[in-house]
């Protein structure tokens, strides 16, 4: 029996929704992050979900999986709620501003590359998920984080000399400016409410690398705020038709079980195949997204 | 029409000022914190520097 679930005008089979789901669960799972930035190009290219109801479900998704990341974290007690506070202060009017502007973008029309017409809003989102998501790739394949849990080394961002400034207690570090820090929670927010994605595969390259945090402390921080701007989000996408609750019903149940079991798998694989597969993984996602755009 | 563009754009606006504003607040919020605590641990520290009172005449 082939049950089908009817989303956005397409018909989409529940079997390989949930499979769809289970595979993205996995792969989350596997490297401890949300896996939006993997769901949203999936949907649309392999199931032919249209745009802003990938992405809004894709958001709604997103609650489930930040909501189990902050149960499992919050027991350590290694989260930087300062950090989590500021970037609140940025990311809240910029899911606001991120969903704004795909509602506009979905209004402007098509436009017509190589003889093909194209909805300006799939040129937009497939070029910003590249742009994101190559940058966040080659920082993954190029760049370790501290293998030392005790040496603490700010990184860039925390170095910017714009006041007023801050220090951060928990992950040890003083004197990083805390507007800069609005507006790195602003640009994850447009992000979020643009592409669909919970923004943990961006932020934490941020975190890393450019506040210079420990692996360990990185982990806790950020989870309240991808819960935060993906409830937001959601919200103002179903005001706008984008949020398909049985769709996000179903990739919920596949990826919550399909994570426990990627969770597992890590133990077993060393940290740097982890970061290399995983920047693999978001550059194929995100050609094969860009690849069906344009052709 | 027009003053629904403009009502769009000052909320433009002030999704963009606000981290700045918030920024602000914060920080000055977690000056006085810091603070207190630097306060309360001079205190603790002095405490524990202060001689034991000699009560053996």
């Amino acid at each position: 029996m082939d049950w089908m679930l009817s989303v956005g005008g397409v018909e989409v089979a529940i079997v390989w929704l949930a499979a769809l789901g289970s595979s993205v669960g996995l792969v989350a799972g596997m490297f401890g992050v949300g896996g939006g930035f993997l769901l949203i190009p999936l949907l649309h290219v392999v199931l032919s979900v249209p745009l802003p109801i990938a992405i809004g479900s894709g958001l709604c998704q997103t609650i489930a999986t930040s909501l189990g990341s902050l149960l499992r974290y919050r027991k350590l007690g290694h989260a930087e709620t300062r950090l989590d506070l500021l970037l609140l202060g940025g990311s809240i009017p910029g899911v606001t501003l991120g969903t704004m502007l795909l509602e506009a973008l979905g209004d402007m029309g098509s436009i017509t590359i190589g003889g093909k017409v194209i909805p300006l809003i799939q040129v937009i989102v497939s070029i910003s998920f590249l742009l994101v998501f190559f940058s966040v790739s080659l920082m993954l394949w190029f760049k370790a984080p501290s293998s030392s849990d005790d040496t603490i080394k700010p990184g860039p961002l925390s170095r910017l000399q714009i006041p007023p400034k801050v220090n951060f207690p928990i992950a040890e570090l003083n004197g990083v400016s805390a507007p800069l820090t609005c507006y790195i929670g602003l640009a994850l927010g447009v992000l979020s409410g643009l592409l669909g994605i919970g923004g943990g595969v961006v932020l934490m390259p941020i975190m890393l690398y450019g506040f210079g945090f420990n692996i360990r402390k990185a982990a806790g921080t950020g989870i309240v705020v991808i819960l935060v701007v993906a409830t937001i989000g959601t919200v103002q996408h179903a005001r706008l038709g984008n949020v398909h609750l049985g769709l996000a019903l179903i990739l919920m149940i596949g990826s919550a079980s399909a994570a426990q079991i990627g969770a597992s798998l890590t133990q077993h694989l060393p940290a740097s195949t982890l970061r290399r597969g995983l920047a693999l993984i978001i550059v194929a996602a995100n050609v094969a997204f860009a690849f069906k755009v344009f052709t | 029409m027009g003053s629904t563009a403009s009502t769009g754009w000052l909320y433009v606006a002030a999704c963009l000022a606000a981290p700045a504003v918030w920024g602000v607040i914060s920080a000055w919020i977690f000056g006085r914190i810091d603070a207190r605590r630097q306060k309360t641990a001079g205190v603790a520290a002095a405490e524990k520097q202060r001689p034991p009172v000699d009560y053996s005449i």
